[in-house]
């Protein structure tokens, strides 16, 4: 009997003593928790480095492209960006979702990292430049939105949200003029802080900051104040133009870093979205349009180095067709380059009707882009008007401006029976409601507060 | 102790003794016919009296037989009871068997508990016989049909794929996973991955659906548990197993067409795309061109028109299939085994698409001492999975893709039968180059490129599984043993994939890119998972009717999942498959390696009792007891308790029944109790950072938004039921009623864009959800005559899904399918299709107020479609034998669902007018007036309601018809004890309004998958 009860006790022994053996605290292995991954300054810096690399940028270009008439439709083309091609879109077009989702999230990791940065040294120069750092990329994310999705400036009509603090909020959309507020609190918060590097334009820096400044402006027709931006950006960073002979280098991402280019996004291995070409295999989606490339004299040297044609002939997007000897279609997005500031700078001086100073912003650029540049004629506002659009057109092509440029200027699209092979759709009138992008409907459902923008529902 | 009890066994057995005075002294002992073990508590009556007595410890029992007895009765809970004629024989050795499904009340044993006792409930048993000849390769899809409360469907047609879906009682997760857990021998194995294993080593398959069964399980009992047990050796002279089978597969009939050569071209010419519209008169180009320029273009449009190439006959191929197998049993009183061989190989319905395996079992069992034995169940198998390009995917790669993508006019191959792959782009001899250039336009060989990938590329899988479980028992005293199990579920798996540095995608490159010449990748994934069980198991019967058992254990599982992989280029071209070939990277040679990899692991620690109570054989009442804690879980929640009741009445033991004898068995059950769904990620509750560079600066990036307090779905279940057997066993089944919630349930709740999480979606525990159904089980024996016996049955399920609750919100809205209150899981959430605009060819849609528009929006989406989960499902099983020769046939259906078809979006939408369309497009609306479904080429294609469709099925899944070698004939070979032929038709018909490949798929979405075949096979089984 005795030995039994010590068997038995000995058998429940052991199952007990099993139970406090076994650990089920397991961290993960893989991936950093968030107690352990931000401990010191150094890790801060990863984190704002973290929020840089997720800068994405490209569905701006080509959501512009596809709908604007800078494209042509490629017969061969299997699907891809047709619907915004033709303005057949609605809110659950997914090539219309990215840009949307993209930035939005750049807000909230812009947020995240502030929040962070908020439980270190308040006083540490590091820690004020990273809240810095991030106070712009949330102005800046927001901006992308508001100029997709979002009407023609006005202070009463309606905006997106603007988030602060990252967190479940389902946020509503605000009026334009609080959220071009917000954004321009934010540019005005970070600058002091901000460093200037002419040699860093893969990172944030004053300059970038008042470039971001001098477009906002011009969004919202403020333009002293985009001139004003613009010259700060400018001067702070002592960029200059590309010459004829450092052009290509610009689209190559071979020139020195003072050189044209004020802010751009390195991309290491992904595509710039495969809007043209599919980069595995050269297939063509879209050509140029034949109306963009008339638009460039024999001596443009922007026609050279923004268009190709592969072995059979075939005309090319070639602007965005990544580094040389690299992959293709792995390039940088230059977010802010020289000549656009110039060409916002020659935009408001037209508008100010200071026709003089827009020639020689115009000439100016023109000089470094075309081997004789003929004499623009802005003798009254409608013509220098339209020699800032044609100019603007011209340079950025490609860049996220002609769609956006086009609604802010109240035009309309008119494809030519040529760039509209197939079944193509032709006409899109001035002020249409698709000039304004549908808010993605996953945004709908999901937050009760989200207001869709018009024309798109029933 | 022991003594105590002996002393009440000898009063006991004495008073029924002295209650008869001519008497003589029966002994003997009663051994379970699966072990060869004493059964305590078994009772032995003498017929038609009041005698009787209940076998000892071991067995044993000494009986007082008045002088006029006749026949003694020797019965035990869960064994068949047999009758001896009493001829005054002073020794009888009974060996009982296990009671077998429908005749007797199942008792499935879990965690080991000895005897009879173990779990009771709603449990169907599949056994060895039902499974034996299914000649398909993985064992989850034999199960398909053969019992109530469980529905298989197949996923996909290649040979070992592990994508076959199982749900017993309905989806009462969402995202959790629906997967029930299976246990091989105490072992709990990966769902999904049965490849490697050969089911003919299975002795029985038991469903374990209810609360009572099930709760023992604890967090992961959730969706049912699937309960195997292995074949093992008995005591005797070895027995020798010889199987061959062999069979061919062979495609079903698709229920749409698509266009011919003349058709596509015409359809290319009204969507102005593609030679057809290029070449044709009513292009604008044509008005540019000389006459010579135009009949060369007539020509090359007539040549095209002729080319009418048949892709089906091309993809599509005859599979084989062929096993074979031979197996050992037997053993000595101390040490008995079972040894297995199977080498299986099976070809698909596509070139480059087969399975073969080789598995190998040894199933130990040794008495070390009349206290201590020891069990060994080990089992390895290994398979190499040969997989066709894009499986399932809607990419040009998959065969069963391309084979409806491709033209009709083009052509598979070059003049020497080698595919000639890139693009078909006409040349006019009459026109310049650059009208050339102007004029036509490459279009990509849809069906040559694929048949060059496929023959220039590989896609292997090879899978190393082994089961295997070494276990220790001690009988500590009598009724009480200790038994220890350590298992282990170990599966790698190296995939490989090559592609020829001259295959076509490999000779792609973007404008001014370096050729990477071809890549190879091996990946290897390591998945174990170590059991560690310890149980005490006490048994005891007080007074011949408390019926006692009682199990406490605890359980640790440790679940290690390791990968890694790399892929290489600059391939050698006379180095084919091996990583040899690979050419090392440089900065400037664009061949550097990717290379990767990942961990994780996860806990479970259990504590768990289990305890049954019989009184009088008639009232069981059973009741478990768990307590799980999982590492996957936050701390706020990490542990769940566990638990079940229940009780089963055998009614036919009561007296009042023997007014009715044609009632043999009638039990009825009843039971409660909850069981946890553990379906989290392994770090789900952490948020994560991943480690990042940007310009080459080191960065953390948001890589999950975690939730702390993430919890365990906790499933509530309710059965209640009969099992029945009535006029002479004839006619038997089983009914049961069930109501299950789960609560907690996970829902991926989608977010905002603007709330920081991680893909705007997240699980949180939200919601309820409700199966409650009906299964319905029933066998009849029609004839049942001498030689010639002819069985009819069917098994019949209703599950009910609701959504019960969902907290804050009343509905979560996602894409195309919404999870609703009210509705069941699975609902599709689409915009109304209205029809065409006869006067435009515009899509017409419902808004939500019910007006026509033809403005598409997913706001007036609408949840009208049904669901994609069938309510009803079952089987219709009948077999007829006479003498040696048995005729079987069995009958699936799935019926009240719906699935959306993705494949019609591609084949009827002019979007994608370069790959060929569906008959369907013949009615593409072109003038106003006209009056047709499908809309203009100028109208965007949505997705709509147009693509849900009525996916109810019957399928004629199994024909057989078998011989058995007479028995005589066989005695005069001297060695060979049984013969059987047997001949099977497989998936041999399917009823369906379903439009797409196959209406029975693992998922919701149609999109080309590979198709289940039709197979025929021929067997032989030998037994010496």
């Amino acid at each position: 009997m005795k030995m039994i009860k010590r068997n038995i006790l000995a058998s429940l022994a052991f199952i007990a003593l099993l139970g406090s053996a076994c650990s089920l605290d397991l961290e993960p292995i893989d991936s950093i928790g968030d107690s352990a991954a931000f401990q010191d300054i150094e890790d801060l810096e990863k984190g704002i480095t973290g929020v840089m690399a997720s800068i994405g940028g490209h569905g701006i270009v080509g959501q512009s492209d596809r709908a604007s008439d800078d494209l042509r439709y490629s017969l061969s083309n299997t699907g891809q960006g047709v619907q915004v091609h033709n303005w057949t879109y609605n809110s659950s077009t997914n090539d219309l979702a990215g840009t949307w989702n993209g930035n939005a999230a750049l807000v909230d990791r812009a947020n995240r990292i502030i929040a962070i940065a908020k439980q270190f040294d308040q006083e540490d120069a590091t820690v004020k430049r990273v809240i810095a750092e991030c106070e712009f990329l949330r102005a800046y994310s927001h901006f992308e939105i508001v100029r997709l999705y979002c009407p023609n400036y006005a202070a009463d009509a309606i905006g997106i949200p603007y988030k602060f603090e990252s967190g479940v909020t389902n946020p509503s959309r605000l009026t334009q003029g609080e959220v071009y507020q917000y954004v321009l609190n934010d540019i005005e918060a970070a600058l002091p802080e901000l460093n200037q590097y002419a040699d860093r334009n893969y990172w944030v820096t004053k300059s970038a900051a008042y470039a971001l400044k001098a477009r906002v402006a011009q969004y919202m027709g403020d333009w002293d104040m985009a001139i004003k931006a613009a010259d700060e950006a400018q001067g702070i960073g002592g960029f200059r133009l590309a010459t004829p002979s450092e052009f290509q280098g610009v689209w190559d991402d071979n020139v020195a870093e003072d050189v044209e280019v004020i802010f751009r996004v390195r991309r290491e291995n992904a595509t710039f979205g495969d809007y043209y070409t599919r980069a595995s295999n050269g297939d063509i989606f879209f050509h140029p349009s034949y109306d963009l490339m008339s638009q460039y004299t024999n001596d443009d040297i922007r026609y050279k180095v923004y268009f190709g044609q592969n072995d059979d002939g075939k005309d090319l997007v070639a602007k965005h067709n990544g580094r040389p000897n690299d992959k293709s279609n792995v390039v940088d997005l230059k977010v802010f380059r020289l000549s656009e500031l110039m060409l916002i700078k020659a935009e408001a001086y037209v508008n100010k009707e200071m026709y003089t100073e827009a020639e020689a912003e115009l000439n100016a650029l023109r000089a470094q882009r075309i081997v004789s540049p003929q004499a623009l004629d802005l003798s009254t506002k409608s013509f220098a008007l339209k020699a800032v659009q044609e100019e603007r057109r011209r340079e950025l092509a490609y860049e996220g401006h002609r769609f956006y440029d086009l609604r802010r200027w109240n035009l309309g699209i008119e494809r030519s029976a040529e760039d509209a092979p197939g079944n193509t759709k032709t006409t899109l009138e001035a002020g249409d409601y698709r000039f304004v992008f549908p808010i993605p409907q996953e945004e709908i459902f999901a937050n009760e507060n989200m207001v869709q923008n018009t024309g798109y529902s029933n | 102790m022991k003594r105590i009890l002996h002393a009440l066994l000898f009063l006991f057995i004495l008073s029924v003794g002295l209650a008869s005075a001519q008497t003589q002294t029966v002994t003997g002992t009663i051994t379970d016919a699966a072990d060869g073990t004493g059964i305590p508590g078994a009772t032995i009556l003498v017929k038609g009296t009041t005698v009787g007595t209940i076998t000892m410890f071991d067995g044993t029992y000494a009986l007082e037989v008045p002088a006029d007895a006749q026949t003694l009765v020797y019965s035990f809970v869960g064994m068949t009871t047999q009758e001896v004629t009493y001829t005054g024989q002073p020794v009888i050795n009974i060996v009982l068997e296990t009671e077998s499904i429908g005749v007797e009340e199942v008792v499935v044993s879990a965690y080991g508990t000895k005897g009879k006792v173990g779990l009771k409930g709603a449990i169907s048993v599949v056994e060895a016989k039902d499974l034996e000849q299914m000649p398909v390769a993985t064992f989850d899809q034999m199960l398909q049909g053969k019992t109530t409360g469980l529905h298989i469907s197949t996923g996909s047609g290649q040979p070992g794929s592990g994508s076959t879906k199982v749900r017993i009682r309905g989806s009462g997760s969402i995202t959790s996973g629906n997967e029930p857990l299976y246990v091989v021998d105490g072992v709990p194995i990966e769902s999904g991955a049965f490849a490697s294993l050969n089911a003919n080593d299975f002795e029985t398959v038991s469903v374990l659906k209810d609360a009572s069964s099930t709760a023992i399980y604890g967090s992961r009992a959730s969706n049912g548990v699937i309960l195997i047990t292995t074949k093992r050796g008995k005591e005797g002279k070895t027995k020798v197993n010889v199987r061959h089978q062999t069979g061919f597969s062979v495609k079903t009939q698709e229920k749409f067409d698509m266009m011919n050569s003349t058709e596509k071209l015409w359809f290319e010419e009204i969507a102005r795309k593609g030679p057809g519209w290029e070449l044709s008169p009513l292009n604008p180009n044509y008005q540019l061109m000389s006459p010579e320029a135009r009949s060369a273009q007539e020509e090359e449009l007539a040549r095209l028109r002729g080319v009418k190439t048949n892709w089906s006959d091309i993809v599509f191929r005859t599979g084989k299939t062929i096993s074979n197998e031979v197996n050992f049993s037997g053993g000595s009183a101390k040490t008995r085994f079972y040894v297995a061989y199977q080498n299986y190989y099976q070809e698909g319905l596509s070139d480059r698409s087969d399975m073969q395996r080789h598995a190998g079992r040894l199933n130990l069992d040794h008495n070390i001492s009349d206290k201590v034995k020891f069990g060994m169940t080990t089992s390895i198998g290994q398979s190499e999975i040969n997989r066709i390009e894009s499986e399932g995917g809607i990419a040009l790669m998959n065969p069963f893709a391309a084979v409806y993508l491709a033209n009709p006019w083009e052509e598979p191959y070059d003049a020497n039968g080698v595919p000639e792959p890139g693009f078909y782009n006409y040349k006019n001899p009459h026109l310049s180059d650059d009208d050339n250039s102007n004029f036509y336009n490459p279009y990509s060989k849809t069906g040559a490129n694929m048949l060059d990938q496929m023959s220039k590329s590989t896609n292997k899988a090879e899978e190393t599984k082994f089961v295997g479980a070494f276990n220790l028992t001690w009988d500590i005293i009598d009724g009480l043993s200790a038994k220890t199990q350590y298992g282990i579920d170990y599966r790698n798996t190296l995939g490989e994939r090559w592609i020829s540095p001259d295959a076509w995608t490999s000779l792609q490159s973007g404008e001014g890119d370096l050729g990477r010449q071809g890549s190879l990748s091996e990946s290897y994934n390591r998945r174990v998972e170590k059991t560690f069980t310890n149980t005490l198991d006490y048994k005891k019967v007080i007074a011949d009717k408390h019926l006692i058992s009682a199990v406490i254990g605890s359980e640790y599982i440790k679940n290690d999942y390791f990968s890694f992989g790399f892929t290489g280029y600059g391939l050698e071209e006379k180095l084919p498959e091996t990583p040899a070939a690979i050419t090392p990277g440089t900065a400037e040679n664009n061949f550097i390696p990717s290379v990767g990899g990942s961990k994780s692991e996860r806990a479970l620690f259990s504590l768990f009792s289990m305890l049954n109570y019989t009184l009088n054989d008639k009232y069981t009442f059973s009741g478990s007891l768990r307590r799980d804690g999982s590492s996957a879980f936050g701390a706020n929640y990490q542990y769940a308790i566990l638990y079940s009741a229940g009780l089963t009445w055998d009614i036919t033991r009561e007296n009042f029944m023997s007014a009715y004898p044609w009632v043999n068995n009638l039990k009825f059950r009843i039971s409660y109790g909850t069981t946890g769904n553990q379906g989290v990620g392994n770090y789900e509750s952490y948020t994560l950072w991943s480690n990042n560079s940007y310009v080459g600066d080191p960065a953390y990036m948001l890589a999950q938004t975690g939730d702390p307090n993430v919890k365990w779905e906790i499933g509530h279940k309710f059965n209640t039921g009969f099992e029945y057997n009535l006029f002479a066993n004839r006619l038997n089944g089983s009914l049961d009623v069930y109501n299950d919630i789960t609560s907690d349930l996970f829902i991926v709740q989608k977010f905002s864009a603007w709330d920081g999480v991680v893909g705007n979606a997240k699980r949180t525990n939200a919601g309820k959800v409700r199966n409650r159904g009906v299964e319905f089980l029933i066998n009849y024996d029609i004839i049942r005559k001498g030689n010639l016996t002819w069985t009819i049955g069917t098994n019949l399920s209703y599950n009910d899904n609701e959504i019960l609750d969902l907290g804050q919100v009343s509905e979560f809205e996602s894409g195309t399918s919404i999870v609703r209150e009210g509705l069941p899981l699975g609902s599709h959430y689409m915009v109304e299709w209205a029809g065409v605009n006869p006067a435009n060819g515009n899509a017409l849609y419902y808004t939500i107020d019910g007006e026509i528009t033809e403005k598409y929006s997913a706001d007036d989406n609408v949840a009208e479609f049904g669901t994609s989960n069938p309510p009803f499902t079952g089987g219709i099983n009948t077999s007829l034998s006479y003498k040696g020769i048995e005729l079987s046939a069995q009958f699936t259906f799935a019926q009240g669902f719906s699935r959306f078809n993705n494949q019609t979006f591609f084949q009827e939408n002019p979007n994608f007018a370069q790959f060929n369309m569906s008959t369907a497009m013949l009615d593409v609306w072109q003038q106003p007036g006209d009056v047709t479904e499908i809309q203009g080429v100028n109208s965007q294609r949505e997705f709509s309601s147009k693509d849900i469709e009525d996916a109810s099925y019957m399928r004629f899944r199994n024909l057989m018809i078998a011989y058995n070698l007479p028995k005589n004939l066989l005695q005069r070979s001297g060695f060979i004890s049984n013969v059987r032929l047997y001949a099977q038709g497989q998936n041999l018909f399917t009823w369906t309004n379903w439009s797409g490949f196959d209406p029975e798929d693992s998922n919701n979405i149609a999109s080309y998958e590979y198709p289940t075949p039709r197979v025929f096979s021929f067997g032989v089984d030998v037994s010496f």
